[in-house]
């Protein structure tokens, strides 16, 4: 009686297990067909990115942030790597804009990495934006 | 040697050394010849770094500097500020709060009621207060002599406000969302005159200088004893604001 039910006990922990294993497999298949990162719309017509886009998935937070010191720090200038040129190529066609909407480029991605981007308090994210002074609603 | 040099050095081989040499050579002799001063500030300003053609740098051989003749200011006048907002997408100051890199200063002589206006900002000093009290390092001077912020180590505490005699920085208080591209600044951050760098690595002259209409406002190379400004500085004897400070500023005035 006791034996019996012990081994009742193991084949039901067994039978557990292999549902776990195969929930699981389950899970990372769907993620795996399903997640991966957010589409982003790309605007090839607009010319080449700064390296192919594995790279750039990458490297780009390496490549702006050595940029910003040897720009504001050395005065380097007509550098390849410039925040205002990423958001030329990358601004939605709609919003003009790499951080407005929840699905342009900069911002779609972010949020779905869960990164905070903050450099767009202070660099223009969105293209044509005037300042407040020449469109008169200056405070 | 300063940070910049020991940079360099480290990247430039020998023939590298020698080409930029030569290049250097034939830019200073082309910027001598020209009467473009655009062409001249930046072939003097900036030297070609040997990691990216075409990319330059801020030289230590540079000495960026403004003249101020008080002289031929005109009270009624505030195109210098006009510019400089414009310039730089600030919004036209309403209030005390608001931000101002350039201000134009009156002063009275009480007993004579005779009046000198003229403009002030960030005085670019050789030995800024602003960058000594800094506790990131984010207040600091370039190798050309120009006082910056650089606002992506700047944790708003505002000691360079305190500590600059010339009240100069200012501190953003409000989000901002109206920057032009080329003049990226926002909320938490202090700031002041940049001397409109990106306009003076691109050869030109800043906003205030190029907008001025009695040509009161001059712009130069104080290291260069052949630049106009050089010249004028040593014709008028000009000399900085509380010159008793020891600062040694970069902007220099005339008839205050
Ligand atoms: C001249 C236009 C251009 C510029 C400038 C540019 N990009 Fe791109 N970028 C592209 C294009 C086109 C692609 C798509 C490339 C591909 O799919 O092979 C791309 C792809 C990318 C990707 C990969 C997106 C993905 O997941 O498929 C990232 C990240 C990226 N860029 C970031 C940047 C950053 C950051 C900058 C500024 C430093 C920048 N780009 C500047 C055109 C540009
Ligand atoms: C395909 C996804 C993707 C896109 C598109 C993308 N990023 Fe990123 N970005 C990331 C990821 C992931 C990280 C974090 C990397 C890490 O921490 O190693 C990151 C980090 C950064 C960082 C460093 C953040 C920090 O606080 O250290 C910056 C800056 C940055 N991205 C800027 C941009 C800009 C600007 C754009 C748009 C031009 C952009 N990114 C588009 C995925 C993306
Ligand atoms: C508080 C304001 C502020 C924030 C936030 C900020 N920047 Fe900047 N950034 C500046 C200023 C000011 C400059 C100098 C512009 C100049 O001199 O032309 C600059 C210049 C740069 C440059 C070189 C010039 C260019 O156009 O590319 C890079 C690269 C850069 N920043 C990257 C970043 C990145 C990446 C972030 C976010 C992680 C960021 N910045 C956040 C103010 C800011």
């Amino acid at each position: 009686m006791v034996a019996r039910s012990r081994w009742h006990h193991a084949a039901l922990l067994r039978r557990w297990r292999a549902w776990l294993v195969t929930l699981c497999a389950l899970t990372i298949a769907v993620v795996a067909l399903a997640g991966g990162p957010p589409q982003v719309t790309v605007y090839p017509e607009r010319g080449p990115c700064l390296a192919d886009a594995a790279t750039m998935r990458r490297d780009h937070p390496k490549m702006l942030h050595e940029q910003k010191h040897r720009t504001v720090v050395l005065g380097e200038r007509g550098a390849r790597v410039q925040l205002a040129q990423c958001v030329s190529c990358h601004a939605g066609a709609q919003s003009h804009s790499v951080v407005a909407s929840e699905r342009d480029f900069c911002r779609a991605c972010h949020d779905y990495v869960a990164v905070k981007l903050d450099c767009f308090h202070c660099h223009q994210g969105t293209l044509g934006t005037q300042s407040a002074w020449r469109s008169g609603e200056g405070r | 040697m300063n940070r910049n040099d020991s940079c360099r050095d480290r990247e430039i081989s020998e023939t590298d050394r020698s080409r930029r040499a030569f290049l250097a050579s034939v830019a200073t002799a082309m910027g001598a010849v020209s009467l473009a001063p655009g062409i001249f500030l930046m072939s003097v300003g900036h030297e070609v770094a040997a990691a990216d053609e075409g990319v330059r740098r801020a030289s230590a051989s540079v000495r960026w500097g403004l003249l101020i003749d008080a002289t031929r200011c005109r009270a009624d006048c505030d195109a210098c500020v006009l510019a400089c907002h414009q310039e730089n997408g600030l919004p036209l100051p309403q209030s005390s709060a608001d931000v101002r890199w350039i201000r134009k200063v009156t002063l009275r002589d009480p007993k004579s009621g005779a009046e000198r206006s003229f403009p002030a900002m960030c005085m670019h000093c050789a030995h800024p207060p602003c960058v000594d009290v800094c506790p990131t390092g984010a207040s600091f001077k370039r190798a050309d002599g120009i006082v910056l912020v650089n606002r992506h180590t700047c944790i708003g505490c505002r000691y360079c406000v305190m500590a600059c005699p010339y009240k100069a920085r200012n501190f953003v208080h409000a989000p901002v969302t109206t920057q032009k591209p080329e003049v990226p600044r926002g909320m938490g951050c202090a700031e002041g005159c940049t001397l409109c760098v990106h306009r003076v690595d691109q050869g030109k002259e800043p906003a205030c200088v190029a907008a001025c209409p009695t040509g009161a406002l001059l712009f130069g190379d104080l290291n260069d004893p052949h630049s106009a400004i050089a010249q004028r500085v040593r014709e008028l004897n000009a000399r900085p604001l509380r010159s008793d400070l020891k600062l040694d500023p970069g902007v220099r005035f005339f008839g205050v």
